[in-house]
Order: structure tokens, then C-alpha cells, then sequence
């Protein structure tokens, strides 16, 4: 069912003087098939976050739609953000249960922290964990609720690229166990290649669609550096206009 | 090393000792040595005058306290929450921040009569902005980031005001119960001082008029052992609670 659809004709930041709108999004229209891994790309600031506050139902102050699954099934969103945005004064395990129905608790949360590798740190406070550490968790609760849509906002930016590698490796192991839509929004076109099953490029601000592209490439082959790379050539010369954001 | 009770204790000895050196040299009637005020505390315990009216005036704080805590909170978390009623009613605070204890005091005796109600009353609006403007800083600088999150997994209201929002008020909260309980305890004297006949501050006026420094001191020290009790039995644990999943 969770194949969703997105349709925004305009959205405006209010300045400090009402006169000053600024438009963020424009005529911006792509849809997601059910259980797709999606990467959007685009260069910063170009309202990616916007986009995905606007899908979450965050932010209703924009002209458009946002049509999700089927009408009347219950769609469940996971949003990772930029930063990890854990309750400091709640344990991880804690932080991962927040987002549970009380009933759904305990089998849940003691198999998502064995498979993320969380179990020994689950009744520490997050003020003590490492980025790397932090953004695990976060992770460890977007999964916790089995979203069937899950949003990620540069979930990975400022780790290093050894522990970049293996956040990447956790979320397509888990989203190939069970799978479910996933739109994965990044600035790091190698990051795109090697998780997605479709990039879509979008512009400078106001933002909107300026290309989308397959990926191809079976998931096995795309740990080696060469198939990134050459894919990453390949686009550049197929799609010139794009060649901003690589 | 030295143990960090010893300093306290020494420090404590030392000002009585002080005390006592003074009360030596002068031999005056208006400050007796603390040997002396023992006894009459001891006196005043075994008469029940002094349990007696300490348990008034306690009650009277009591109920003044969380009055003004629970109203304070709520109000201060309605500002906080909402810029335009909070810039209405701003002025409205700033006003009752800087009314003189007196004037609230007499003007609820003349109004209300020298009844319960209009002590407690007079105690609670002393009080109340403080409480106010505490939490409404505390609600002004919820962090918006865990709010949204709360958000987007549809967290129940009740659940996001007991993991996302109490746990950021709590310190505010706390800090507005310590200072408040300093600030009740010496205004609530001077509303039974004016308008009840009994009560710590009654008690105290009383002594004032017959020159019985000995009693004064001796009710004094018994309340301040018990305000120093409520800190650290009770204010003192909650706040380190609080702080107990920083770094």
C-alpha cells in the first residue's frame, strides 16, 4: 500500500517583515513506490528538510498535497533527523520505548537493540554515547514503531566514514528484512548510490525536480569503489544539468 | 583530608561561640548567651506553645506553597506557551512583581476581613509572579527539536508533557519551590504579625512587646532548623534527581 505521492505547488518562509516571502519549494511533484529506497539529492539549503518536515506533517503551512498509502490505512512514519534529537534525561532503551505503545514494548525494543548492537549501552544516558553512538539509537526508534514509510534527513553527516560504512550497512540489512518505503535525503551523491534504488535531483532554492535516475547496480556489487565511481561518471555525462550537485 | 561536614560544623560552632563571647562581655538583657536561649526553647517545647504555633504557621506555608506552585506553573506554562496572551498580561506581572508585601497584605485584610482565607490569599499573590516568570522562562526555552520529534511519532499529549516537557520545566520548577519556600516563610510571619492571633509571627510580636529577646531567638531557631529540614530532606534530593543524567 505505502506508495506515497507528492504534490506541493508552493511553499514560503515567512521573513521577520511580512513583505520579505521567501519561496522554498516550487512546483515540486515525484511519487514513491511501495517499499522503494529513495535518495533525494540536492545542494544544501535547498529545502530538503522543508520537504521532509512537510511529508511528517510537521509543517501544514504550504500549498499542496501529500497523499500517503491508501485512505483509511494507518501509515506509520519513521523520522530520523539530522541530528539525533534523543531525550537527554531518558536511557537509551528508554528514548527507543518513548515512541511504543505500552503494549508493544519489550519484544520489539530487546530484538532491535540485540540487531543494532545497543544492548550493552541500553540503560545509558545518551549525554555519554558518541555521535556515531547517538545516531544508532535514533535509528534503533525510527525502526522501533515497523514504519511503513521512513524519512531520513542526512542521517549519517559528520561521522566518519568507517562508521559512515556501517550505519549504511545496519539500515539496508534492515530494511531488506523488512521492507518498507524508505525516502533517504542526502548531499553525498556516493552515499545515494550505493544505498538507493532511484536518485531524484533537486534544485537550487525554490526547490523542485530536475532529474530522476535508476540505479541499476544489484546491491552485492555496490561495495566496491569502482561501480560507485563509474556510475557516478556515467550520470555526470548523461545529465549535464545535474553536474552541480556531484 | 579533612571531611566536607567538618568545615559546616566548625563554621556553625564558631558563630555560636561568637555569640556567646558577646552575650559574655555585654551582660545585657536584650541578648542573652545561647545557653539561655536553649532553655526557654526547651520551656516553650514542653508548654506546647511553641509545637503549637509552629504548626500553624507550617500549615498556613503549606498550603500557601502549593497554591501558589500549582497556579504559578500553570500560568507560567499558559504564558509560555502563548506570546500574545504572555504580551498582555506582562505588565500585569511586572506590576504585581513590585507591590511592596505590605500593601498586598493590608489591602487583603481591609478588603477580606482578618480572616484565614484572606492571609492565605495575601501570601499566595506575593508569591504567585515569582512562580510565574520562572516557569514561563522555563517553557520559553523548551527545546522545539525534541518537540517535533514527539511530534512526528504521534506521542500522546500525556506522554510528551511527562518525558518531553516536565523534564525541562523540572529544574524551573525547583528552583521556583527553593527560593519560594525562602520567600513565604518571612512574608508569612508579617501577614500573622497584622491580622491572626496565632502563629510564629504573632508569637514574635507578642515577645517584641514584652522585651523577650530570649523567646524571639528561641522561636527563630526552631523555624529555621525546620525550613533548613524541608531543604535538605525534601528540596535538596528532588534537585539532585534532576540532574541525575548529566555528565
Amino acid at each position: 500500500m505505502t506508495g506515497i505521492r507528492i504534490d506541493i505547488r508552493s511553499k514560503f518562509f515567512k521573513a521577520v517583515h511580512k513583505a520579505n516571502k521567501h519561496l522554498v519549494i516550487q512546483d515540486l511533484q515525484f511519487s514513491l513506490r511501495r517499499d522503494e529506497f529513495c535518495c533525494l539529492v540536492g545542494p544544501s539549503g535547498c529545502g530538503k528538510t522543508t520537504l521532509l518536515n512537510i511529508i511528517a506533517g510537521l509543517d501544514h503551512d504550504f500549498d499542496g498535497q501529500i497523499t500517503i498509502g491508501n485512505h483509511g490505512q494507518q501509515s506509520w512514519i519513521g523520522y530520523v533527523f539530522q541530528e539525533p534529537r534523543l531525550l537527554p534525561w531518558r536511557t537509551v532503551r528508554q528514548n527507543v520505548e518513548f515512541v511504543l505503545q505500552p503494549d508493544r514494548r519489550h519484544e520489539v525494543v530487546d530484538e532491535l537493540l540485540s540487531s543494532l548492537g545497543l544492548e550493552h549501552i541500553q540503560h545509558v544516558y545518551p549525554e555519554r554515547l558518541s555521535l556515531g553512538m547517538s545516531r544508532r539509537v535514533a535509528l534503533a526508534r525510527a525502526f522501533a514503531i515497523r514504519p511503513n514509510l521512513l524519512l531520513m534527513d542526512e542521517p549519517f553527516v559528520s561521522l566518519d566514514a568507517p562508521a559512515a560504512r556501517r550505519m549504511r550497512k545496519l539500515l539496508v540489512k534492515v530494511w531488506r528484512e523488512r521492507p518498507h518505503t524508505v525516502l533517504f535525503v542526502t548531499h553525498d551523491i556516493r552515499e545515494a548510490i550505493l544505498l538507493a534504488d532511484r536518485l531524484i535531483f533537486l534544485s537550487h532554492v525554490p526547490a523542485r525536480v530536475v532529474g530522476e535516475v535508476t540505479v541499476g547496480i544489484a546491491r552485492w556489487d555496490r561495495s566496491h569503489e569502482t561501480v560507485v565511481e563509474s556510475f557516478r561518471q556515467k550520470l555526470l555525462s548523461e545529465y549535464p544539468e545535474i553536474s552541480q550537485l556531484l | 583530608m579533612t571531611s566536607p561536614r567538618l568545615l559546616p560544623i566548625l563554621s556553625l560552632i564558631s558563630l555560636i561561640g561568637l555569640w556567646q563571647i558577646t552575650a559574655g562581655v555585654l551582660q545585657s538583657s536584650v541578648l542573652p548567651t545561647p545557653w539561655q536561649v536553649v532553655q526557654v526553647l526547651i520551656d516553650a517545647i514542653r508548654t506546647g506553645d511553641l509545637p503549637y504555633n509552629l504548626g500553624v504557621t507550617l500549615a498556613r506555608l503549606m498550603v500557601s506553597f502549593f497554591l501558589a506552585m500549582l497556579l504559578g506553573a500553570a500560568l507560567g506554562i499558559l504564558l509560555g506557551r502563548h506570546p500574545k496572551l504572555d504580551q498582555f498580561f506582562d505588565s500585569w506581572i511586572i506590576i504585581f512583581l513590585n507591590i511592596p508585601a505590605l500593601v498586598t497584605i493590608i489591602l487583603c485584610f481591609v478588603w477580606f476581613g482578618l480572616i484565614e482565607s484572606a492571609a492565605i490569599l495575601a501570601v499566595v499573590v506575593n508569591k504567585l509572579p515569582n512562580v510565574i516568570v520562572t516557569v514561563r522562562e522555563g517553557t520559553r526555552v523548551l527545546d522545539r527539536n525534541l518537540l517535533e520529534m514527539a511530534q512526528s511519532y504521534n506521542v500522546s499529549h500525556y506522554n510528551t508533557l511527562r518525558h518531553v516537557i516536565w523534564p525541562q520545566l523540572y529544574p524551573f520548577v525547583i528552583t521556583a519551590a527553593r527560593t519560594g519556600l525562602a520567600l513565604i516563610w518571612k512574608i508569612i510571619l508579617v501577614v500573622e504579625m497584622l491580622g491572626r492571633s496565632d502563629g510564629m509571627g504573632y508569637q514574635l510580636h507578642l515577645y517584641f512587646q514584652l522585651f523577650d529577646v530570649a523567646s524571639i531567638l528561641a522561636y527563630t531557631i526552631s523555624f529555621i532548623v525546620i525550613i533548613q529540614l524541608i531543604e535538605l530532606s525534601i528540596l535538596k534530593p528532588l534537585d539532585n534527581r534532576a540532574r541525575r543524567w548529566r555528565r
